[in-house]
């Protein structure tokens, strides 16, 4: 399995300075770079100086809108040179994308392919922030705002350069996305060894700090002073819920908000696997498959649901659960 | 029942939101009933003893069986935000975590 990484962050907010640090270092020694940069002709990949054992291909466009099936086929062909011995044996995967892209159909794009699927690790989601600026682009553009959602990691840029009020842009994205831990880049770089693990799958695909990656706890410090069109908050369930229910549940909260949920991750307690949780992960309306966990991660078995919507209310997705779980239970009870 | 009346009310005054509709949602007796500018009343009665149904939505002079909550908001949707398009879940080929 390959780990595929998805770089983004608004236009200017230091991406391809960060990449350029990260290629240099040993631990990202062959790796395969996607640049994709809008406009005819990219200019940014000539900025990059990569070490010997790793490339860049470079497409032009937005990946989010014309190029998602050209991604998946330009990582299919790298994966085919690969095999074939014609280029460096890569060991992963970033994909770097416009300042302008929206992440989810691109998460989707490297989630839905069966080859992607079968061939590759999506890694996560690491989201750079400009310093000076994020607080003003957060305010204006919401493809900002859904970047910093979506993240598994938010990496701070040009704080070196001061006089940026970042307190409240810290505050901003914590209320944006609080599960993502934020690191801070100094003169564009940071420790690469911090982005190799990002998500909460290990390189075998195997569950690995799923508690950190669920951030429950962040989340609900949260959940009482929420405001603003997109929202984060976790839900706490203290009951066991059916697996037609949670089967049904994600049928629903696809269907009638799809769009609006930017990311939705959870760890659950199965009445049919007492022992044995579920962990639920979707952007939008696709949702893998849930995963059964050997064991609980840790002593709280609670199940919790880490919602970051978009004008979607908290009430709505626990009342649809709970009157769910009981529609199932008196279907369950009247069938004996 | 009055609970589950309560709850199906507050469910649907929170899906309004959902589909971005300004309406409102009260109890008329045992019927529950939906009203939407710019849209007919949507009334959610009990069935008539003996039908295989849990509810009953009347729409002016139609009439529906639904048998669960899916059904009702799929039908409620299509009703009152028809140009809202339902996206359908997607499941990727793999599950997050490996076995």
């Amino acid at each position: 399995m390959i780990p595929v990484a998805v770089l983004t962050g608004f236009l200017g907010s230091g991406k391809t300075t960060l990449l350029g640090h990260l290629l240099r270092h040993p631990d990202f020694a062959r790796t395969a770079v996607i640049i994709n940069e809008f406009g005819e002709i990219g200019l940014d990949h000539e900025l990059i100086e990569a070490s010997d054992e790793s490339f860049i291909e470079l497409k032009t466009g937005c990946v989010c809108c014309t190029l998602r099936g050209d991604l998946v086929l330009t990582l299919a062909d790298l994966l085919r040179r690969r095999d074939q011995g014609a280029i460096i044996p890569f060991e992963r995967v970033v994909v770097e994308t416009t300042g302008l892209a929206d992440p989810a159909p691109i998460l989707h794009a490297l989630a839905s392919d069966p080859l992607m699927a079968e061939r590759t690790l999506l890694q996560g989601v690491i989201v750079t922030v400009d310093a000076q600026a994020g607080l003003g682009t957060l305010a204006r553009h919401g493809e900002a705002v859904k970047q910093v959602a979506v993240a598994d990691r938010l990496v701070l840029t040009k704080s070196d350069l001061g006089g940026a009020d970042l307190p409240a842009l810290r505050e901003r994205l914590r209320q944006l996305n609080p599960a993502a831990p934020l690191q801070v880049a100094l003169f564009g770089a940071l420790d690469p060894a911090s982005l190799l693990d990002i998500g909460p799958v290990d390189a075998a695909g195997r569950a690995a700090d799923l508690t950190g990656w669920l951030a429950a706890e962040a989340v609900e410090r949260l959940n009482h002073h929420r405001k603003g069109e997109i929202t984060a908050f976790c839900i706490t369930l203290d009951r066991p819920v059916r697996a037609v229910t949670l089967a049904l549940f994600l049928e629903l909260l696809a269907e009638h908000a799809g769009e609006d949920l930017l990311r939705v991750k959870g760890i659950l307690d199965i009445v049919e696997s007492p022992d044995r949780p579920a962990v639920i992960h979707g952007v939008q309306h696709v949702f893998h498959p849930p995963a059964f966990l050997p064991r609980w991660p840790s002593a709280d078995h609670r199940g919790r649901i880490v919602c970051i919507v978009r004008s979607i209310p908290r009430r709505w997705i626990e009342l649809l659960l709970a009157m769910l779980e009981d529609e199932v239970a008196v279907a369950e009870a009247a069938r004996g | 029942m009055a609970e589950a009346g309560e709850r199906l009310v507050e469910l649907l005054g929170e899906s309004l939101a959902v589909w971005r509709l300004a309406g409102r949602v009260e109890r008329q007796g045992e019927a529950v009933v939906v009203c939407v500018a710019g849209a007919a009343s949507l009334r959610i009665e009990p069935p008539p003893p003996g039908l295989p149904f849990r509810w009953l939505l009347r729409v002016g002079a139609r009439q529906r069986g639904i048998s669960g909550l899916p059904g009702l908001l799929r039908h409620l949707r299509a009703e009152l935000a028809p140009e809202r398009a339902a996206s359908r879940l997607r499941l990727t080929p793999r599950p997050l975590l490996l076995p």
